[in-house]
């Protein structure tokens, strides 16, 4: 990691690598599986800076004391995706001895593939004032910026028409583009 | 200072435009191998029969003969100590069978099957073991439904079995299923969940047979009484309700295989006691049904 705390930009720059394996007897013939909170590469940047002073910095403009200050804030997060078990073939069976065979999925090996990978840029842009008992923050921040659909989870389904199935995977995504407003007050 | 502003200004824009788009899903190599699919529920005091084998097929097969599912050259044995009986196909019935009367099912035993089979031109074995309750089942007969009852539906007393459980037996599973026409003019449309008809057409058979269980029952010595709800009915017409005190072997299969697919999408392997090239379940029970007749309320 790099981390930076003073000065008129702070921010750090994190990254991991790290691989897990399980191995469960009874699931999955016995055989080694990666769980599903196994997130390979991980990333993680973040931003934050006092605007005015920041320009003054890099135009060489004298820096003048204020009350007040614009902040803006940078967030980027990067994650591999996460592992996820396929359906991979289907059979009939009855639920009891007596009853007609139903449609049942068997999945594939556990946790085989993997979700596409996460990704997530935040901004945020505030003004600060402070007053003589109470500090007032006025903030705009814009949740996932590019509006990147992240998968969260996918749903299998199936049609049977006269007997043919027609299989169907519907993914679910994460959070869109969410811009929030706000304001806090401290005393 | 001024160049090195602008290049982190270049990096966080590009940074905000490659974070756009999105994750695509795209299924092209297919896990599949192929297995043999039992269902085998023996029953003590009682000859064996209705032994179902079956297989998988690959997720990306579009149609199969639901009329020839199950396989008709198996070869199918139960093996009782050191003694093999082999079971031969009934075409009747879809189902493997012992032909002789030398091999009746004895309380609390253990017994073991082999199935050998040829799926999709691949050599398949599997094998599994389970154990007999150890008693006979006891119905309450004066606190259950009886044969032939008439019950009046949102009006009557629900449907209710009444039993002593099994020493050996933690898990009772009741079915109750439809025997009659399942089509428009049986469906009950004023359903206590308001389903419609068109909307369960293509699934039918889940709300032809309806189902509930007891798990965990240990150490009970006084009489087990569970009844239906009215939500487990459809359809006007002839139920049959069967109780079944099934050994763990059943319960781990019925519980987990019923849906293999889960809240968050992710999907999990049904528990099965068939070993090498098999899944399903090879189980004992003791079993007891009833049939009745459900009617419109007046």
């Amino acid at each position: 990691m790099i981390r930076k705390d003073y000065g008129t930009t702070t921010g750090w720059l994190g990254y991991s690598l790290s691989s897990t394996k399980n191995k469960v007897y009874g699931i999955n013939n016995n055989e080694w599986f990666y769980p599903r909170y196994d997130r390979r590469n991980v990333i993680n940047f973040v931003i934050n800076t006092d605007i005015v002073k920041a320009w003054d910095e890099v135009f060489n403009n004298p820096i003048t004391e204020s009350n007040s200050k614009w902040l803006f804030g940078f967030n980027l997060f990067y994650s591999s995706g996460q592992y996820i078990t396929y359906p991979a073939s289907y059979y009939f069976a009855s639920n009891f001895p007596d009853n007609e065979p139903t449609r049942k999925i068997y999945p594939g090996k556990i946790n085989k593939y993997r979700l596409p990978y996460y990704m997530r840029v935040d901004l945020s842009i505030s003004y600060e004032k402070k007053y003589e008992k109470l500090t007032t923050t006025y903030y705009l921040q814009i949740f996932n910026v590019g509006n990147r659909k992240n998968v969260w989870f996918i749903q299998y389904n199936y049609t049977d028409i006269d007997g043919n199935f027609t299989n169907k995977m519907d993914t679910f995504n994460q959070i869109p583009f969410l811009p929030t407003v706000g304001i806090s007050i401290k005393f | 200072m001024k160049k090195i502003f602008i290049i982190i200004a270049l990096v966080l824009i590009s940074t905000i435009l490659t974070s756009c788009g999105e994750g695509k899903i795209d299924i092209t190599d297919i896990d599949y191998e192929p297995k043999i699919v039992v269902e085998a529920m023996l029953y003590p005091g009682e000859n064996v029969k209705g032994i179902k084998i079956s297989r998988n097929y690959n997720l990306s097969l579009s149609s199969v003969d639901k009329d020839n599912i199950y396989l008709n050259d198996a070869d199918v044995t139960i093996i009782d100590g050191s003694i093999r009986y082999n079971l031969l196909y009934d075409a009747a019935t879809k189902s493997y069978y012992y032909t002789g009367n030398n091999l009746v099912i004895g309380y609390n035993k253990n017994y073991k099957i082999e199935v050998k089979a040829t799926i999709d031109g691949k050599e398949l074995f599997c094998w599994a073991e389970t154990s007999t309750p150890n008693d006979s089942l006891v119905i309450y007969k004066d606190l259950s439904i009886k044969n032939d009852d008439t019950v009046i539906y949102y009006k009557s007393k629900l449907p209710t079995i009444t039993f002593k459980s099994i020493s050996n037996i933690q898990f009772y599973a009741i079915a109750n299923d439809y025997i009659g026409v399942a089509d428009s003019n049986s469906f009950i449309n004023d359903n206590i969940l308001g389903i419609k008809y068109e909307d369960i057409k293509e699934k039918i058979v889940d709300y032809k047979n309806r189902y509930t269980w007891l798990q965990n029952i240990k150490d009970i010595n006084f009489p087990i009484s569970k009844s239906l709800d009215w939500f487990d009915f459809f359809f006007y017409g002839k139920y049959r309700l069967t109780i079944y005190a099934a050994n763990n072997d059943f319960q781990q299969y019925f519980v987990t295989a019923q849906n293999t697919q889960e809240m968050d999408g992710n999907f999990h392997h049904p528990r099965t006691n068939i070993r090498g090239d098999g899944l399903g379940y090879f189980a004992a029970a003791k079993k007891y049904s009833f049939e009745y007749l459900l009617i419109r309320r007046q």
